[in-house]
């Protein structure tokens, strides 16, 4: 009996050693140790066996069982490396190209809203929005632009058949969210704004970022010590900047800021500290809270960062234009 | 406004360059928009002296010369039709090349049979004065071949500035020069203004009809002037070195105390004027012809200069032909008004009447000025027409002229709203050289403001004359300290974004295309509501409001099929816009297009177009983002191809439609036949966040595959739902694998190939429990659906 397990055992063992394949090998297990397998068999016809002879016995065809398994393992082992180490020798053209999918990406000019969100949004601020179409008030009244005045010429404004109009600059969020909010507010408002012109600077449709800050003690020095840091975020280098008098109805005083550039000064962006009249008309006490307020075109940003010089480009909405910058 | 640089420093001469000088201006808030020699465009033009002189008469009976001219270098043949030309004159010759303005550049020609070597040119055809009678009759001293600019010193500098509508009080050299005074700590030489003596008694009555419009009005009678005078060079040189051209003497003087002072003037032919003066709103359908020959229909309100019949000027705007000066005028009415600024603006945006006079009145004239400017006036007329001046007539309504005004700035509130503490004795400084009278207590300055001044109002005007002087630059920046409350009311990131960024990864370019379309398009696409339109828009095709996002898509996207881009996707954000119920609804959108390879070109796989389902794919992905359940209808728009157009459903409502666009609309918008799109509300996208986290439970899946023979009408979204409702507690993935039509499963059948993975989150599953809630869910589905399985 003895003798006899051995042969199987060394048998098997050569078989198990000389299985090419991982379906001879399964082959092998399934003869050994499946249901009708041969050690299976003896296992179950140990109950055949004299009481005492069943531990000694059960103990030798286990010893096999467990001789066998692990041989099945390590040949298993070496049959999946040996069919593992002979792709080693296949090789593939690396140089290909790889399988591509369709490219896409954000317009420039939202990315740059979405950099400049990120900046402003680091330093406390929220990000407001508002109407397209909106009425007089808000846009002008509101803005002290009351009907007639001159700087309503500086806005060739886009009206709708029903007197409202296309705004004509983000300002108008800053009156909604001063009449809808008390101080301290600090805010910048992106968008569409639109203004009647059409030439290598100037396209109807436009998009302006608003900034408005308001609260205790807000003063020019705070406007000039938020906008130098912006720009030199914005441009990710010092840049050279300087503040000059200017006019806007909803600012006193009244700023316009040049960068310096390649062809010196360039303008940038008009700021100023809000105007008692907006920040009365919008309920806030002028002896306690001062704001300022400050817009620049997110177009002219997008084209001064990536050196377009026309901004019609912007809006021709071509892809070899697209995906340079996606 | 331009103006002379010459002219400016006979007011106030900064030793500073023309840069410096510029920006000086521009530091003040008077922004220089660039500067240029007034002669820019002359050139090629020199002196050179008439030898002799041919008479030739032409085909037509024309008297010409024939001109032998010595130019400096040689002796050239020139044609010349000027009647004063004589030999021994010297004149300015302007060779072949020569340009003289910006249009005109001198031509070699055949003139009457011969040869002109250039031309002979008149002061006017230089634009250097008025006079196109004759040919110029330059100096004898003058050097031959010396350039003409040289020759007559040409060189004056225009400077054109760029002035922000509060500087009225800029409008003028006096202004300007004021400035300058201000930075340089220069005094400003005024001209001297004298009262001139009066040589004759007519006046004519003057009412003001309207004292609010019009609080003050004065007139002068100069009677017998010489109207064959012309206007000396001088004043030629510096209206031409501010951009006016010359026109006669009168029209010369008043553009002249115009620019000097600031204060517009105007002069009528006295004739029309006998029966007095009236200043009054306009009458309904009353019209005037103007000086430059339009005939205009006045709005009631718009405020007149009258003779109390009939209307003589648009008050501030411009003057009427019949009433202005003739060649033969011989008495003229100078007038001088201050019109409140409220009175004049907006009449000529009205009229489309934008002049030199409104742009003034507009923006605002010194209150204190008109006595001063109808007596420098008078002064040069009386010394280029002569004439003898009457006594000036005085119109006013006292109590309706701006009163001197007075503004209280704090100390406090000037250093708290600058952010540091300019010290007083520098502000009161800024104030002097201002000209500003101020008294001061501890707390405050009392600062009186000049009349020309009259932009000054509130203390933070103040606040900006003393920043403005002090130097913008010259104050430190601070970083502002304010409290940062978390204001949940306003967002921190644009609520598009994470939407937006999802269509980008999934290979769409983003767009921005103009708000405005064209109305048939915009009505094409969204027949059902009504667009805004625009009144004034910048063309026809940008009309009307758009209310879906694909028109424009469309347009881009053929933009690049028209340069060669065969695969094509896009996508945009933004607002549509349309009237329901009466009002304007404004609303955020989120669309694409896409035709073309469904993946680019390549060589690992084989190549195919887009289909309905690449494109469903993709907005799967976009819609995942709702985190709610999905369902899909058929789409009714008319855009869309009725067989292959779905419409988004979720428990919220409506979410947007997709589809393959409408053959009609791919054929009429040359697009290719394979074109999809879709149109999404954005405003799903930017709620608040509900998702939940499920439990992940560690129990093993077991998979079953139904393959189901249904009639084709069966919608497997309907069969998917009566699973996941067996299943709830079960199911924790769904797909389809498989979908067949064919010879095999029958007519107007399909089989459909379905794999769920379950898995009970308590225990291991069971089979008998798998086999148990099997049976039972393909009864179901066979009740439902009438399902044979497979």
């Amino acid at each position: 009996m003895a003798t006899e397990l051995d042969t199987l055992r060394v048998d098997a063992l050569e078989r198990i050693a000389a299985a090419e394949t991982e379906r001879s090998l399964e082959e092998l297990r399934v003869a050994y140790l499946g249901r009708n397998g041969q050690i299976t068999q003896r296992l179950k016809s140990i109950r055949t066996l004299p009481e005492d002879e069943r531990p000694t016995a059960g103990a030798s065809i286990n010893a096999v069982k467990k001789a066998i398994e692990t041989a099945l393992d390590e040949q298993n082992g070496i049959l999946l490396r040996s069919a593992r180490s002979s792709n080693l020798t296949e090789e593939i053209d690396v140089t290909l190209p790889g399988r591509q999918r369709h490219p896409g990406g954000h317009h420039p000019v939202n990315q740059t809203i979405t950099r400049i969100e990120g900046i402003f949004v680091a330093a406390g601020y929220r990000i407001a929005v508002g109407p397209e179409i909106e009425d007089d008030y808000h846009n002008f009244e509101a803005l002290n632009i009351p009907a007639n005045h001159p700087a309503r010429a500086m806005h060739d404004t886009f009206y709708l058949t029903d007197g409202s109009l296309l705004r004509t600059h983000t300002s108008p969020v800053q009156v909604r969210v001063m009449q809808k909010m008390a101080p301290p507010i600090r805010i910048i408002c992106p968008g569409r704004v639109y203004r009647k012109d059409l030439d290598r600077t100037h396209t109807p449709m436009f998009h302006q970022v608003e900034g408005l800050v308001v609260d205790r003690g807000i003063s020019f020095a705070d406007l000039k010590g938020t906008v130098l840091g912006f720009l030199n975020e914005y441009f990710e280098r010092e840049v050279e900047v300087r503040f000059r008098p200017s006019y806007f109805p909803f600012t006193e005083p009244s700023a316009e800021v040049d960068i310096m550039g390649t062809k010196g000064w360039t303008e940038i962006m008009g700021c100023g500290m809000v105007h008692p009249n907006v920040l009365k008309g919008c309920g806030i006490d002028t002896e306690v809270y001062s704001g300022f307020a400050f817009g620049f075109g997110a177009d002219r940003m997008t084209m001064l960062k990536y050196g377009i010089d026309d901004l019609r480009m912007l809006f021709e909405n071509d892809i070899r234009f697209l995906q340079q910058l996606a | 406004m331009k103006i002379s640089e010459k002219w400016l420093r006979s007011w106030i001469d900064p030793s500073v360059d023309t840069v410096e000088l510029c920006d000086q201006l521009t530091n003040l808030g008077l922004e220089v928009d660039g500067y240029a020699p007034t002669y820019q465009h002359l050139s090629g033009v020199t002196v050179a002296e008439i030898k002799s002189i041919e008479n030739v008469i032409s085909a037509d009976g024309k008297s010409v010369t024939n001109c032998l001219v010595d130019i400096g270098t040689e002796q050239v043949q020139v044609i010349c039709g000027a009647p004063n030309v004589r030999v021994g004159m010297k004149s300015a010759y302007a060779r072949d090349g020569a340009t003289l303005n910006e249009k005109d550049r001198v031509k070699k020609a055949r003139i009457y049979g011969v040869d002109s070597d250039g031309m002979l040119c008149s002061g006017a055809e230089l634009g250097i004065d008025c006079d196109a009678s004759g040919i110029l009759d330059l100096p004898e001293h003058l050097p031959l071949g010396v350039d003409i600019k040289d020759a007559l010193s040409l060189d004056d500098i225009t400077i054109d500035i760029d002035l922000t509508p509060n500087r009225g009080d800029c409008l003028s050299l006096r202004g300007i020069a004021r400035e300058l005074g201000v930075v340089n700590r220069l005094p400003v030489e005024e001209t001297k203004i004298e009262r001139i003596p009066s040589r004759n008694t007519r006046e004519i009555p003057i009412e003001l009809a309207n004292p609010v419009s019009c609080p003050r009005y004065l007139g002068r009678v100069i009677a017998n002037i010489d109207s064959s005078a012309s206007t000396p060079d001088w004043m030629v040189q510096r209206l031409i070195g501010c951009g006016l051209r010359p026109i006669d003497p009168i029209v010369d003087v008043t553009n002249y105390v115009m620019l000097e002072l600031g204060q517009p003037l105007h002069a009528f032919d006295l004739a029309n004027t006998r029966n007095g003066i009236v200043v009054r709103d306009a009458k309904v359908g009353e019209k005037l012809t103007l000086l430059d020959g339009t005939e205009v229909e006045f709005d009631p309100g718009t405020l007149l200069i009258t003779d109390g019949d009939t209307p003589l000027a648009i008050a501030g705007v411009m003057g009427g032909e019949r009433s202005g000066i003739q060649n033969d005028t011989r008495d003229v009415f100078l007038e001088c008004a201050y019109f409140s600024p409220g009175a004049i603006t907006g009449t000529p945006r009205l009229y489309g009447l934008q002049t030199d006079a409104s742009l003034r009145y507009e923006r605002g004239v010194d209150f204190g000025l008109q006595r001063k400017a109808i007596e420098r006036a008078t002064q040069l007329l009386c010394e280029i027409v002569g004439g003898e001046p009457g006594p000036v007539t005085i119109a006013e309504s006292s109590e309706h002229v701006p009163a001197d005004r007075g503004i209280t700035l704090r100390k406090e509130r000037l250093a708290m709203l600058i952010g540091e503490r300019i010290p007083d004795e520098e502000v009161e400084d800024v104030f002097a050289r201002l000209g500003f009278e101020v008294k001061s207590d501890d707390a405050s300055w009392h600062v009186g403001v000049p009349s020309y001044r009259f932009d000054l109002a509130i203390e933070e005007d103040l606040v900006e004359e003393v920043c403005r002087v002090h130097g913008y630059n010259q104050i430190d920046a601070s970083d502002p300290s304010a409290s940062l409350p978390f204001d949940v009311e306003l967002d921190r990131v644009s609520t598009s974004l994470t939407s937006r960024s999802r269509v980008a990864e999934l290979g769409y370019y983003e767009v921005i295309n103009y708000s405005f379309i064209e109305k048939d398009l915009n009505d094409r696409f969204v027949p059902e509501f009504q667009a805004p339109q625009v009144e004034n828009p910048i063309a026809s095709q940008y009309a009307s409001m758009r209310k879906s996002l694909i028109p424009g898509l469309i347009a881009s996207a053929r933009h690049n099929l028209s340069r060669q881009h065969a695969t094509v996707r896009l996508f945009e954000h933004g607002k549509c816009f349309t009237i329901e119920g009466g009002h304007t609804v404004q609303e955020d959108r989120l669309a694409g297009i896409a035709f073309g390879l469904s993946q680019p070109e390549g060589w690992t796989d084989p190549q195919r177009d887009i289909d309905f389902f690449d494109l469903k794919g993709d907005l799967e992905r976009v819609l995942s983002l709702l985190g709610t359940d999905v369902n899909y209808e058929r789409s009714n728009k008319a855009y869309l191809h009725p067989g292959q157009a779905a419409r988004i459903v979720t428990d919220a409502g409506e979410v947007g439609d997709f589809g393959k666009l409408h053959p009609e609309i791919s054929m009429a918008m040359e697009l290719p036949e394979e074109s999809f799109v879709f149109e999404l509300d954005a405003e799903p996208f930017t709620q608040v966040d509900a998702r939940l986290a499920e439990y992940v439970a560690p129990f093993p899946y077991v998979r079953r595959d139904l393959a189901l023979l249904v009639d084709e009408s069966v919608r497997v979204q309907d069969l998917c739902a009566v699973i996941r409702d067996e299943l709830t507690d079960l199911l924790s993935e769904l797909t389809v694998f498989d979908v067949y039509q064919g010879e095999k499963v029958g007519v107007n059948k399909k089989s459909v190939g379905l794999g769920l993975i379950l898995q009970d989150r308590k225990t291991t599953l069971a089979d008998a429990t798998v086999v148990e809630r099997m049976d039972s869910l393909l009864a179901k589905l066979a009740a439902e659906f009438n399902v044979i399985q497979r």
